[in-house]
């Protein structure tokens, strides 16, 4: 009886302290997955061309401090991380006597991003549409997801100061068909690009 | 008496830590109204449901863990402290769940829309999308391009173009630990045994109050079975479970079941139970206004969002269905138990007991022989 009562006094100390030690360990997990959360923003960049020429590139902007719910958290960020970005063409004219819209094709339209106030001015391919026919485009999104190659220096890059500002660019090859060295101006083109970041915020 | 200080302290520090997670407390303001932030507000009320319903499963698994042990009670009164913590294993199913998608997708006419999963990319869904809850991973944007150029939208107030949408991602969680309880807990004479939870937890001056409430009765000797052993038990279970607050939280649940448990001499107890379980009520939000004219709220397709409406979240649980087992251990005025049971998150639970008011000594009976062929034992029981 007494060997009894000292076995089980020992397996209740034991347990009394490693349970509690257990477990705490569990809600110190359980409590670190939930000090961050990750939003994902959708920016939106709209593109008018006017008069322009291809192949050729144009400069959109945006300043994440427009958006609310970037600016208002902002000392709560822990990392910006690009994710997917859209492309369409909302609305092109050709020039009389050009190939008909319904032709038109570009070989690659790129996008890159650069930040405003990055002073190496470092261009990083977001990534690129191949044999871009317009008819294809025309209001109808193509989804790219950004490379984690890509995705890891931006971030990094997006954590010095002032990054909040950034371009992205669009660059058009030449139309298909189009002869090297010349230029094909199209009147007006009017494209969107949708880019969503996932922001992850401590809370 | 230290040790159990040190565990009380550190156990309601992480039950009020568990409570305000349960609540959502990192994405509300506390006020008169439970006020959702900006950073989320991109999110329906029926999405809302969706994304948290493992959350509420996780909550209302919580409640209903440690509800029993053993089914064996003595005809005396008893009074002990229960504190007892549970985890929940998530399954791959609550990773995920329908998304409602903003009524204007799959109408070409109005948008078109893709999405990119790996190397899939899909056109023009309607009704509902796969995308991660609280537990699961990284969310799927939904890209539109609004065929028309210019002016409003047609039935939908203030819409000029249904823009893209995001919904909110998962926290990447397999495991979760469930609310920390500390119980009292009564026996009757009428083996009946009672436990009781308290907490009020003050959010902002406005308390919202944590109660329930779990009766068993022991009833296998009034049917005969067991008859000659006192060691061995069935009893009937219902619980009642309460958290609310004067604006923006009600939530219940009940549990209905019958366990059964035997127990030897030498204090260990075996036992197992099943369960039927639900959890409803509602979570009600004002939504942080947002004044700007342009950005995604402003632009959102889904009305609720654009209009800030309130944001009201129905609360449920996967879970009805519960079959546990597990083992007990008493010596003295302490008792330990731990117990794991299958339910749509299946659950792990232990706890440890302190019995300030107990007679329950139990006694090993003696054994006559009264001839050779004929050997009687002595009643089994408890000491009186």
């Amino acid at each position: 009886m007494k060997r009894l009562n000292t076995t089980s006094a020992i397996i209740i100390i034991v347990a009394a302290f490693i349970l509690p030690t257990m477990f705490s360990g569990c809600y110190t997990d359980t409590i670190d997955s939930f000090s961050t959360f990750t939003v994902q923003l959708p920016l939106h960049f709209t593109s008018q061309w006017r008069d322009k020429a291809a192949p050729d590139s144009s400069l959109d902007s945006t300043n994440l401090n427009n958006y609310t719910e970037y600016r208002d958290n902002k000392d709560k960020i822990q990392r910006t991380i690009f994710y997917q970005f859209a492309y369409w063409i909302d609305s092109l004219r050709v020039e009389p006597g050009d190939p008909p819209i319904d032709q038109v094709e570009f070989d690659t339209i790129r996008y890159y991003l650069f930040f405003k106030h990055d002073p190496l001015r470092i261009k990083y391919l977001l990534g690129e549409f191949r044999n871009v026919k317009v008819k294809d485009y025309f209001r109808i999104p193509h989804v790219i997801q950004v490379s984690d190659a890509v995705s890891k220096v931006l971030e990094t890059a997006a954590k010095a100061e002032n990054r909040q500002e950034f371009y992205t660019t669009a660059e058009y090859s030449r139309a298909v068909g189009q002869p090297v060295g010349t230029k094909r101006k199209f009147p007006y083109i009017d494209s969107r690009f949708d880019l969503v970041i996932r922001v992850e915020l401590k809370l | 008496m230290t040790l159990i200080r040190f565990m009380q302290g550190r156990i309601q520090r992480i039950f009020l830590i568990g409570i305000l997670l349960s609540l959502g407390s990192y994405m509300m303001k506390a006020d008169e109204n439970l006020e959702i932030t900006k950073e989320f507000n991109l999110i329906t009320s029926a999405n809302a449901a969706g994304y948290f319903k493992p959350f509420f499963t996780s909550i209302g698994e919580s409640f209903n863990s440690n509800t029993y042990t053993v089914a064996r009670f003595v005809k005396n009164w008893q009074i002990g402290l229960d504190i007892s913590v549970c985890g929940m294993f998530i399954p791959e199913s609550q990773l995920t769940f329908d998304a409602a998608l903003p009524e204007q997708y799959g109408t070409t006419g109005i948008t078109q829309t893709s999405e990119l999963r790996g190397a899939t990319e899909t056109r023009n869904r309607s009704g509902m999308v796969v995308q991660p809850t609280i537990y699961g991973g990284i969310s799927t944007p939904t890209f539109s391009a609004a065929q028309r150029s210019r002016g409003p939208l047609e039935g939908a107030k203030d819409l000029k173009q249904p823009g893209s949408v995001t919904y909110l991602e998962g926290n990447n969680i397999s495991f979760m630990s469930g609310l920390p309880s500390i119980q009292l807990s009564v026996g009757f004479p009428s083996q009946t045994r009672l436990r009781l939870r308290f907490l009020p937890i003050p959010i902002s001056g406005n308390s919202a109050t944590y109660f329930g409430m779990m009766v068993s009765q022991q009833f296998n000797q009034w049917v005969g079975l067991f008859a000659n052993d006192s060691l061995a038990g069935i009893a009937l279970n219902v619980g009642y479970h309460s958290l609310s607050r004067t604006k923006g939280i009600s939530i219940s649940s009940f549990a209905v079941g019958l366990h059964a448990s035997k127990t030897w001499y030498s204090g260990l107890s075996v036992y197992g139970g099943i369960q039927y379980e639900g959890m409803s009520g509602s979570l009600n939000f004002v939504r942080e206004q947002d004044n700007s004219t342009t950005g995604t709220i402003n632009d959102s397709p889904f009305d609720e969002i654009r209009l800030q409406k309130d944001l009201n979240v129905n609360v449920e649980s996967f879970t009805s269905i519960r079959i546990g087992t597990g083992v007990s251990f008493k010596v003295g005025a302490i008792e330990l138990h731990a117990d794991t049971a299958y339910a749509s998150q299946p659950v792990l639970s232990a706890g440890i007991t302190f019995w300030f008011l107990s007679n329950d000594t139990l006694v090993k009976p003696t054994t006559q022989v009264t001839s050779p062929t004929d050997t009687t034992t002595q009643p089994e029981g408890v000491k009186p």
